[in-house]
C-alpha cells in the first residue's frame, strides 16, 4: 500500500529530547516495541506504518525503523537516546558532535554545524531515498539554543536547495525565560526565523511561555520542567500526525502537502499556532472525559493555544481541526464547530475558514481529542515579544561579538532583524484587511462584492482614527512580493 | 445489451462505490464475490449486463474503473467482503495525492496516471456491447476526485463524443467545510463538469445529513449518507435493469431533464427514506410515496427553492406499484410544483418491477430546478472573495493552473447560475 512518507529530522536538545518522546508514543500508537522496533507475534503494526517507519524488504519479518534523523553537536541528548532507545532507531542516523553550538547561532550556522551538515544531508537523502513518496519532512527544534536554530537553518536551506519539492514542516520551540535562561536566545530565535520565514513551508510555534503556563494551570504542575512541556508537544505532534499514519474508508489521509494547502493563504503567511484538547493532565486522563462541545470550546480560547498571545483577540485566517477518537462524534463536533464558527474573527476573504479530519484510532493517552492548528495574525504578538527582547540587546550590542567574531556581518543582522519586523506588518495587515467582515453587507451594496476596499470599510466605520492608518491593503503586499 | 460503466474517483467516490456496489450486488442476486447467490433472481432478469460482465457462467464482474490517488479507501474495499469482486486491473492506486489542491489532481498526479486510467477505460468499453454510458461518482471540493475527476471527464467526452456522461457530484456543504480550498476546487470542476458532462446530480453532505437525521430518527453515519447516494444511482438505472412498463435509459433522461444546452445539473430524491439496517420490507401507500418523493426537504442539495421554478421533472417508481394510481397522484403533483411557464408537459414518468432490498416499492425525483443557481452563487461568492485577495492562488499557480484559468473557470459558472435565473 503506497502512503507518504514523512521523515521527522530533529536537531539539538529541545528537538530530540520530543523526538525521542514522540517516537515512543507512536511507537505504541503503531503496536510497535519502542525498544527493538519489532511488533509481538511478528504481526503487522497497527494503522499506515510506513508513514512513519521503513522496513527492510518486502513485507519481510525485519524491524520497523523509524524515519528518523537525529543531530546535534553536542554528545550528551543523543547519547541519552541510544542509552534509552535499544535497537529502535538506524545508529546511522543519530549523529553528534563533541563541542556544541554554546548557545549561539552562527556557531550552528556557520562553523561547527556547516562542518556538520554534509554528514545530515547524507543521512536525510537516504531517508528521502527510501521513501516510496516523499510526504514531507518535519523539522523539530528550537530556536533559542545554537544547535537547533543554526543547524536547523542550515538544513532547510540545504534541502530546499536540493529537494525544493518536499514541502518541510518546521516545528519551531520558541525560549521563554520562565524555562530556560540562555541570555541570546533572542539573537537566535530571530535568525532561525529568518530562514523559516524564507524556506520553510510553514512553521508550526511552539511557544514554551505558553506551554509553561499551561503545564502550571491546566496540569497543576507546581513548577513545571522541560519534560512537561515536551510532553504537551508530543501530544500536539501525534495528533496531527495522527491522519497521515491511520487512514481508513471513513478516515481519510491527510498529508503534511494537504495541511499546508489549507492553512497557508499566501506564501509568506505560514506560521502557525496550536491548541489540544483535552488539556487533562495525564494521569487523570483515564478517570475524566471532556464533551464533544467543551473540547471545541477549549481549543478556541485564549488560554490553552500553546503560543502566548490571545487568538481571539486577533484574526484566524485559516484553521484545521484535527478530531481523534470515536467516529461517531464527527457530526456532533461539525455541529459544535459550526457554531463556534459564529463567534471567532475570521478573516472575510477565507469564507471557509476550516479544514477538518479526523481519526478513528485514539492516542495514547486519550480516548477523544483535537488538536487545532490556526493561521492566526496575534501570532505577531510572539514575534513582538522576540523582536522586542532582540532590540534590547541589540541596541547596546550585547553580546554581538559572538556572533560578529563567527562572521556575521551588522548588516546581516540588521537584515534579519528587518526581515521579521516585515512579517510581523504582513500579519497586521492581513489582521486589518479581514476585519472588513463587519461591514460586508455595506460593501456589498455598494459595489457588489468583487473587490471592496479597505477605504470602504474606514468609511462605513467612520472613527476617524482609522484613517490615519497607512492604506496597505493585502494585494500591495502580494504584489510586493512578485517585484 | 446497454451496457454503463461506472467511474469511481477519489476518496469520497469510492466510499460512495462501496455503498453502490453493495446495494447493486444484492438486487442482482449475486454475492460480495460476484458468484451467484440466488439463481431465480439472477434468472428473473437478464439485464445483469448493464453493470456486470459475466467472465463465466456464475461469476459476474462489475463494470467498474476504481481510482484514487489515496489508497485508504480502495485498500477497505479490497481487503474486505468484495476482495474479490473486482478485476484487479480496474483499480488504479497510484501516488502520493493531491492534497486538495485541484491543481495537483489535474495537472502533477493527473498527468502521471490519465494515461493508465484511460486504457483502463477503454478496455472495459471493449468488452460491452453498446455501451450507453458513463456514470462518475466524486467529490467536487477535495483534490483527486475534483481535479482527476475533471480530467476524466473531459478525456472520456474526447474519446468517447457520443457516449452519456453522468456525474454524481457532491458538492461542499453551506455550513462547515471540510477544507479551507473547497470554492477554487468546487468551481474549477463544475467548469469541466458544464463543458464535457451530459447531467450532474449534485449532492451535499449537509443536505443528505438532514435527511437520514429526519428520517431515521437517530444520528445518522457517513454509511447512511452514502446509502443514500446508492439508492439514488440505484433507481436512475433501475429501468434499465429491470423490466417495467416504462422504460427510461440514460438518454432519455437527458433528454427530457436537460431544456438548454449546459443546464444539466439536478438534484435527487429517494423516498421512503429507511434505516440501511433496518429487517421489515418498508410499505408505503402510493400517495405517500409520491408525496416523499418531491417534498423539497428530501433532495440532495441546498436549493434555492423558493426563488425559482421546475424546469422539468422525471420520477421513478420501483416495486409494486399501479400505473392508476402512478397518474391519478402525479397529476396532482405535477399542479403542485411550480414549473416554469414554457414548459407545457408533466413530469417524465419511469416504472420499474423490482424494488430495492428491503422496499415494497420506493421514488425517485431528479429534478432540474432553477434554484440551483444558489449552490453555484454560494461557491462564487467564496472564490471572489479569496480569489480577489489573492489567498491560497499561489498553491494552484504552482502546479500550473494560473490566474486566468481560474477567472474564466469562474465566469463559466457565473454564466452558468445566471442563466439558471434567467430561465426562471
Amino acid at each position: 500500500m503506497k502512503v507518504n512518507n514523512t521523515i521527522v529530522v530533529s536537531v539539538g536538545q529541545a528537538g530530540n529530547q520530543i523526538a525521542a518522546s514522540f517516537w515512543k508514543t507512536i511507537c505504541q500508537e503503531h503496536n510497535i516495541d519502542p525498544l527493538t522496533g519489532q511488533t509481538t507475534d511478528g504481526k503487522l503494526p497497527r494503522g499506515n506504518w510506513s508513514s512513519f517507519f521503513s522496513q527492510l524488504g518486502e513485507g519481510g519479518t525485519g524491524s520497523y525503523v523509524p524515519r528518523a534523523v537525529m543531530c546535534d553537536l553536542e554528545p550528551s541528548v543523543i547519547d541519552e537516546v541510544k542509552e534509552k532507545s535499544g535497537s529502535l532507531f538506524n545508529p546511522a542516523n543519530l549523529m553528534s558532535r563533541s563541542e556544541g553550538a554554546g548557545g549561539n547561532f552562527a556557531v550552528g550556522y556557520l562553523g561547527e554545524g556547516r562542518e556538520m551538515l554534509p554528514q545530515v544531508m547524507a543521512r536525510i537523502n537516504s531517508e528521502l531515498d527510501r521513501c516510496d513518496n516523499v510526504g514531507g519532512l518535519i523539522l523539530l527544534h528550537s530556536t533559542g539554543g545554537g544547535t537547533g536554530s543554526g543547524l536547523g537553518a542550515l538544513i532547510v536551506e540545504a534541502i530546499k536547495e536540493s529537494r525544493p519539492e518536499v514541502p518541510i514542516l518546521s516545528c519551531a520551540i520558541l525560549p521563554s525565560p520562565q524555562v530556560s535562561s540562555v541570555v541570546t536566545e533572542p539573537y537566535n530565535t530571530i535568525f532561525a526565523l529568518n530562514t523559516m520565514r524564507r524556506l520553510a513551508d510553514a512553521c508550526l510555534i511552539f511557544d514554551n511561555e505558553a506551554l509553561f503556563e499551561l503545564a502550571h494551570r491546566k496540569w497543576s504542575i507546581e513548577n513545571p520542567t522541560v519534560d512537561d512541556l515536551n510532553l504537551l508537544i508530543t501530544e500536539v505532534l501525534c495528533g496531527l500526525t495522527a491522519s497521515m499514519r491511520f487512514s481508513g474508508f471513513l478516515t481519510v489521509e491527510i498529508s503534511l502537502r494537504e495541511l499546508l494547502t489549507n492553512l497557508v493563504p499566501q506564501p509568506s503567511l505560514h506560521f502557525l499556532m496550536c491548541a489540544f484538547a483535552p488539556l487533562t493532565p495525564p494521569d487523570r486522563s483515564k478517570f475524566e472525559e471532556m464533551n464533544i462541545e467543551d473540547m471545541i470550546k477549549s481549543l478556541f480560547s485564549n488560554d490553552s493555544v500553546f503560543a502566548a498571545c490571545s487568538p481571539m483577540e486577533g484574526r484566524f485566517l485559516s484553521t484545521a481541526v484535527l478530531y481523534r477518537g470515536v467516529m461517531e462524534d464527527k457530526p456532533q463536533a461539525d455541529a459544535a464547530l459550526a457554531a463556534i464558527k459564529e463567534t471567532l474573527p475570521l478573516t472575510y476573504w477565507i469564507p471557509t475558514a476550516f479544514k477538518i479530519g479526523y481519526v478513528e484510532q485514539a492516542g495514547a493517552s486519550h480516548r477523544k481529542s483535537m488538536v487545532m492548528l490556526a493561521n492566526n495574525t496575534e501570532i505577531s504578538r510572539v514575534l513582538d515579544r522576540i523582536c522586542h527582547n532582540f532590540d534590547k540587546l541589540w541596541q547596546r550590542k550585547a553580546f554581538a561579538n559572538w556572533y560578529l567574531n563567527e562572521g556575521m556581518s551588522e548588516q546581516q543582522i540588521n537584515d534579519m532583524r528587518a526581515s521579521v519586523q516585515e512579517l510581523i506588518q504582513l500579519y497586521q495587515v492581513a489582521e486589518e484587511s479581514g476585519a472588513k467582515t463587519i461591514v460586508k453587507d455595506e460593501v456589498r451594496q455598494d459595489s457588489g462584492y468583487r473587490g471592496p476596499t479597505l477605504s470602504a470599510g474606514t468609511d462605513a466605520g467612520g472613527s476617524p482614527g482609522a484613517d490615519s492608518k497607512p492604506q496597505v491593503s493585502l494585494r500591495d503586499l502580494v504584489d510586493r512580493r512578485n517585484r | 445489451m446497454r451496457e454503463i460503466l461506472s467511474i469511481h474517483v477519489g476518496q469520497c467516490g469510492n466510499q460512495i462505490a462501496d455503498s453502490f456496489w453493495r446495494l447493486i450486488l444484492k438486487e442482482h442476486g449475486l454475492h460480495e464475490s460476484g458468484a451467484v447467490k440466488d439463481s431465480t433472481l439472477v434468472k428473473a432478469n437478464t439485464n445483469q449486463e448493464v453493470f456486470f460482465h459475466k467472465v463465466r457462467e456464475g461469476k459476474y464482474v462489475p463494470r467498474a474503473v476504481l481510482v484514487d490517488l489515496e489508497p485508504g479507501v480502495i485498500a477497505r474495499i479490497e481487503s474486505g467482503e468484495m476482495s474479490e469482486l473486482f478485476d484487479e486491473g480496474s483499480i488504479i492506486r497510484k501516488l502520493p495525492g493531491a492534497a486538495n489542491n485541484w491543481a495537483r489532481g489535474y495537472n502533477v498526479e493527473g498527468e502521471r496516471v490519465i494515461d493508465q486510467i484511460m486504457n483502463t477505460i477503454d478496455s472495459a468499453v471493449e468488452k460491452t456491447k453498446s455501451l450507453q454510458g458513463f456514470l462518475i461518482t466524486h467529490s467536487i471540493g477535495g483534490g483527486s476526485g475534483s481535479g482527476l475527476g475533471s480530467l476524466i471527464i473531459e478525456r472520456l467526452r474526447q474519446a468517447y463524443p457520443k457516449k452519456k456522461i453522468f456525474t454524481f457530484s457532491v458538492v461542499p456543504s453551506p455550513l462547515i467545510s471540510d477544507a479551507a480550498v473547497e470554492p477554487y476546487n468546487a468551481i474549477l470542476s463544475l467548469q469541466k463538469i458544464r463543458e464535457n458532462a451530459d447531467c450532474a446530480i449534485l449532492l451535499d453532505n449537509e443536505a443528505l445529513f438532514r435527511i437520514a437525521k429526519t428520517r431515521l430518527q437517530r444520528s445518522p453515519n457517513y454509511m447512511d449518507l452514502n446509502h443514500i447516494v446508492a439508492l439514488i444511482m440505484s433507481s436512475v438505472t433501475a429501468s434499465l435493469r429491470f423490466p417495467g412498463r416504462l422504460n427510461t435509459d440514460l438518454g432519455e433522461f437527458v433528454t427530457n431533464l436537460v431544456p438548454f444546452p449546459g443546464n444539466h445539473f439536478l438534484t435527487a430524491s429517494f423516498a421512503p427514506m429507511r434505516s440501511a439496517q433496518s429487517e421489515a420490507v418498508v410499505r408505503t401507500n402510493f400517495a405517500d410515496l409520491a408525496r416523499e418523493t418531491f417534498s423539497e426537504d428530501n433532495f440532495t442539495a441546498a436549493i434555492d427553492w423558493a426563488n425559482g421554478v421546475y424546469l422539468s421533472a422525471c420520477a421513478l417508481f420501483r416495486g409494486d406499484v399501479k400505473a392508476k394510481e402512478v397518474d391519478e397522484n402525479m397529476a396532482a403533483i405535477r399542479k403542485s410544483l411550480n414549473f416554469a411557464s414554457y414548459v407545457p408537459t408533466g413530469i417524465k414518468i419511469g416504472l420499474a418491477e423490482t424494488a430495492p432490498e428491503g422496499f415494497a416499492s420506493s421514488g425517485l425525483a431528479l429534478v432540474n430546478h432553477t434554484g440551483i443557481a444558489m449552490v453555484f452563487e454560494r461557491l462564487l461568492q467564496q472564490f471572489d472573495i479569496m480569489f480577489d485577495n489573492h489567498a491560497y492562488t499561489h498553491w494552484y499557480e504552482g502546479a500550473g493552473v494560473s490566474r486566468s484559468w481560474m477567472q474564466s473557470a469562474r465566469d463559466t459558472v457565473a454564466e452558468l447560475a445566471q442563466s439558471y435565473r434567467d430561465a426562471g
